[in-house]
Order: structure tokens, then C-alpha cells, then sequence
């Protein structure tokens, strides 16, 4: 077999290397120490999430068509690990800071069927999810750019309807943990995602007569620095970032948040009165809109996700590579994107901040999520193919 | 040379944040509150940038 060896971009890299030490020394000393940890944990998720390519859609798209499951598995091994390795953490203190560290449990309600639904759809459109819009973007991808600024612009649309969409039914927020207890929340969560897993590889193994278990496992072309990483690496590794982040911010990883906050930034340069919004005179929001960007940790892990991902991209060779843009791609980036952005702020989160934390933290509202957004994708990817043939 | 365009823009998104880091200043820091002064002591309804607000919206 032939390997055609890339060369590394050092622009890319050195641009990369350079704006990681200023933007750690401007955190280090102009903001706190855990914002710097949060940020170099951010440059650790967008590696792993370049390297691995780890991404959602993609995965989903891959097994509702062809019901080839790899990357599906991989995340359900992810959400295993992550839900164990979360009961241990959740409610106790941090190893970093002097607090408790805090599930993402978020609402069971009518706007996140809705908003997860909109979401699982819109993804397969602009065929990159919450963090695979933004490692994407960050590697030179020009549809990504593209979908990323309409991700933005729905965001902020969403914090707009704010009213309306919080007047629908809701359960309010339901912990698994704290409903049945840490253990038979774990052993619960862990049935569910092993009911899956068979349910998947069966499904793949009926349809795919060289289905192995083994090709999430497959470190063959492995290589550290310019990567390919297997799946399983990756699925392990945005679990222990994850965990890291959990000690550090006191959350779990969450990625959506930012995109609004960017938005409302922006357009308040230009005048808007967003903070006479209700969303954004909620205590959270508003707190993140009053103080510099560089203050609210999901922008701050959003910047270590973008200048991993450059870096990695750098060192694989890839920096923006060539994609083709027509005129139904364009169109299927921004409304892709727009609805991504939107249903994520009606769904307290992507696939990251409600479906991956919110599932480790134990939270309801991750399980319907996952279960909606399928649902969404499935059609989805039946959309998509209008834009894409 | 779209290298040089994606660079370029990406330092101009970067200015802006550094210009309202230098307009807005960290104030209030969100990693340094403490969690249980903020909410009815539930610790698992805690704010956290979920989307919609928070443990503001978690009351509802």
C-alpha cells in the first residue's frame, strides 16, 4: 500500500503555536488560572477532535444509510465511560478548586423535543454538528466557516423567542442520579447504552458481511503527531477531557452557548439593545454579555477547540482543503447551520453540551435529545441528498 | 493565498474579542461564584450554559 506523506503547513502551525502562548499567557494573568486550564484543555479536544475525526454526523449518516456503525459505537462506548467515570465526580468537589462540580441537567420539555429534532436535521444538512461545525471551520474548511456564522446567527435568533419557546409544557430538569441513586442511575444508563450497542452491530453485522468489532480499534496507520487516530482513541480521550473539564469549569463541555454570546457581542457593537432581551437578562447570560468574552469558559474552550484543530491540521498536512462549494452546498450550509443554531439554544445544547455531558451528568434531557435528533437525522439525510446530488 | 484570507480573518475575529475584552473587563469572573450562593442549593439544578438560562429556566 502506498502513503502519500503530507507536508507540515508551518504558518499554520506557527500562527497556531504563537496565538496558543498569548492567549494562555492573557488568560494566566488577566483572568484566572482555571481559564487558562480550561483553555488548553479546549487545544487537547480540538486535537483529539481533528485527529480522530470524531465527529457525529457523519457516524449517524453512515448508519442510517448503510448501517455501517463504527463511529455510532465508538460514541456509545464514549457515553459508557463518560456516564461511569461522571457518578464518581458529580456533586463532590474539584480536585482543582474549592466548589462542588455541576451535572448539565436541563429541562425534559417541549422545546428540547422540538429544538434536538431541528438539530438532528439541520447537522445532516450542513453535515457537521456542534463541534464538528467548529473543528471543521477551525481546520479551513470554507462550508464550515460558512455554517459556523449562520450556527451564530440562529443562536441568537433562538435567545430571541426565548419567551415563547420557555412558556411550552415542561418536566423541568429530571437527574437520573438523583431519582434512583448513583449506582442504579449508572447500571440503568449503562443497560440502555449495551441494549443500543447489540441493537447497532447487529444491524451493521446483518447488512455488512465484513462488519469487525475490532475497526474502532485499529491503530494500523497511527500516527501521533499528523494523525490518523482510531475512533476509539478519540471516543477515550473526549472522555477524560471531558472529565478534566468537569474539575476545572465546575460543568461538563459545552460548545453552543458561545456561538449566541459571539452573535449578541456583535450585534450589540452595532447597536442592538440584546441585553433588554429575556434571555439575556437571565443571571448566566447576562453575567456573560456585561464581561469580556474572555471570561465565559465556553468561549474559552471554543478558542483551545480552534487552535487545536488549526494546529492539528497544520501538522496533518490539511489546512484548508479544497472543498467544493455550488450554490445548493451554500444553501444547504446556511440553513443547516441556522437551525443548528437555533434548535440548540431551544434544546439546551448540541450533541456535546445535552447529548455527551448531558448523558454523563445523568440528565433525561440527553436521553431525548439523542432519541430526537436521531429521529431528525433520519430525515435529514433524506433532505440532504437534494442538495448533495 | 485563501490561507493568508482565513488567517487574516480569523486574527480580525480575534481583535474583536481582545477590543471588548478591553472595553468589558472580567468584572464578574463565572468560574470563581460560588455555585451553592446562586441557586435554591440543589446541586444538580445549578446555572451552567445550557442554552436556555440555566437554573433559571430549570425552575420553570
Amino acid at each position: 500500500m502506498s502513503t502519500i506523506t503530507k507536508k507540515i503547513d508551518l504558518t499554520v502551525l506557527g500562527y497556531a503555536v504563537l496565538a496558543t502562548l498569548l492567549f494562555s499567557f492573557l488568560f494566566f494573568t488577566q483572568v484566572g488560572n482555571r481559564h487558562l486550564y480550561v483553555f488548553l484543555i479546549g487545544i487537547g479536544l480540538g486535537v483529539s477532535l481533528y485527529h480522530a475525526s470524531f465527529g457525529f454526523t457523519g457516524g449517524w449518516r453512515n448508519f442510517i444509510e448503510h448501517r455501517i456503525s463504527s463511529s455510532l459505537r465508538a460514541q456509545i462506548i464514549m457515553l459508557g465511560l463518560a456516564v461511569i467515570l461522571f457518578s464518581f465526580f458529580i456533586g463532590s468537589n474539584s480536585w482543582i478548586y474549592d466548589g462542588k462540580m455541576i451535572g448539565a441537567i436541563a429541562p425534559v420539555s417541549v422545546s428540547v423535543v422540538v429544538g434536538s429534532f431541528m438539530f438532528g436535521l439541520a447537522m445532516q444538512l450542513a453535515g457537521g454538528c456542534g463541534s464538528g461545525t467548529l473543528f471543521t471551520a477551525s481546520s479551513g474548511n470554507g462550508k464550515m466557516v460558512i455554517t459556523l456564522v449562520f450556527f451564530m446567527i440562529g443562536s441568537l435568533v433562538g435567545t430571541y423567542h426565548f419567551d415563547f419557546w420557555k412558556s411550552l409544557p415542561s418536566f423541568g430538569g429530571v437527574s437520573l442520579m438523583n431519582e434512583f441513586g448513583k449506582v442504579n442511575s449508572v447500571l440503568l444508563q449503562l443497560s440502555v447504552l449495551t441494549l443500543l450497542y447489540y441493537f447497532i452491530y447487529k444491524s451493521d453485522q446483518k447488512r455488512n458481511v465484513n462488519f469487525k468489532h475490532s475497526d474502532i480499534f485499529d491503530f494500523s496507520n497511527f500516527d501521533l503527531f499528523k494523525g490518523p487516530w482510531p475512533l476509539i482513541l478519540g471516543a477515550v480521550l473526549l472522555v477524560f477531557f471531558n472529565v478534566l473539564m468537569l474539575q476545572a469549569a465546575g460543568h461538563p463541555w459545552g460548545i453552543t452557548f458561545a456561538f449566541g454570546l459571539w452573535a449578541a457581542k456583535i450585534v450589540q457593537f452595532f447597536g442592538v439593545e440584546v441585553s433588554s432581551w429575556s434571555f439575556w437578562q437571565l443571571s448566566y447570560p447576562s453575567t456573560a454579555l456585561e464581561n469580556s468574552l474572555f471570561a465565559d469558559p465556553t468561549t474559552v474552550s471554543n478558542l483551545g477547540i480552534i487552535f487545536g484543530a488549526l494546529a492539528a491540521s497544520a501538522l496533518a498536512g490539511n489546512f484548508f482543503k479544497a472543498s467544493l462549494i455550488n450554490k445548493k452546498i451554500l444553501i444547504a450550509a446556511i440553513l443547516g447551520g441556522f437551525f443548528m443554531g437555533y434548535g440548540a439554544r431551544l434544546s439546551f445544547g448540541c450533541n456535546v453540551g445535552a447529548l455527551f455531558s448531558g448523558i454523563a451528568s445523568g440528565s433525561l434531557h440527553g436521553w431525548v435529545w439523542f432519541l430526537f435528533a436521531f429521529i431528525g437525522s433520519i430525515i435529514g439525510v433524506k433532505f440532504r441528498r437534494v442538495f448533495y446530488s | 493565498m485563501k490561507r493568508v484570507v482565513y488567517l487574516v480573518v480569523l486574527t480580525l475575529c480575534l481583535t474583536f474579542a481582545f477590543l471588548d475584552h478591553d472595553s468589558n473587563g472580567v468584572a464578574y469572573n463565572p468560574l470563581f461564584h460560588s455555585h451553592d450562593d446562586q441557586t435554591d442549593g440543589a446541586s444538580q439544578s445549578i446555572s451552567m450554559p445550557c442554552g436556555l438560562g440555566g437554573s433559571e429556566n430549570h425552575k420553570h
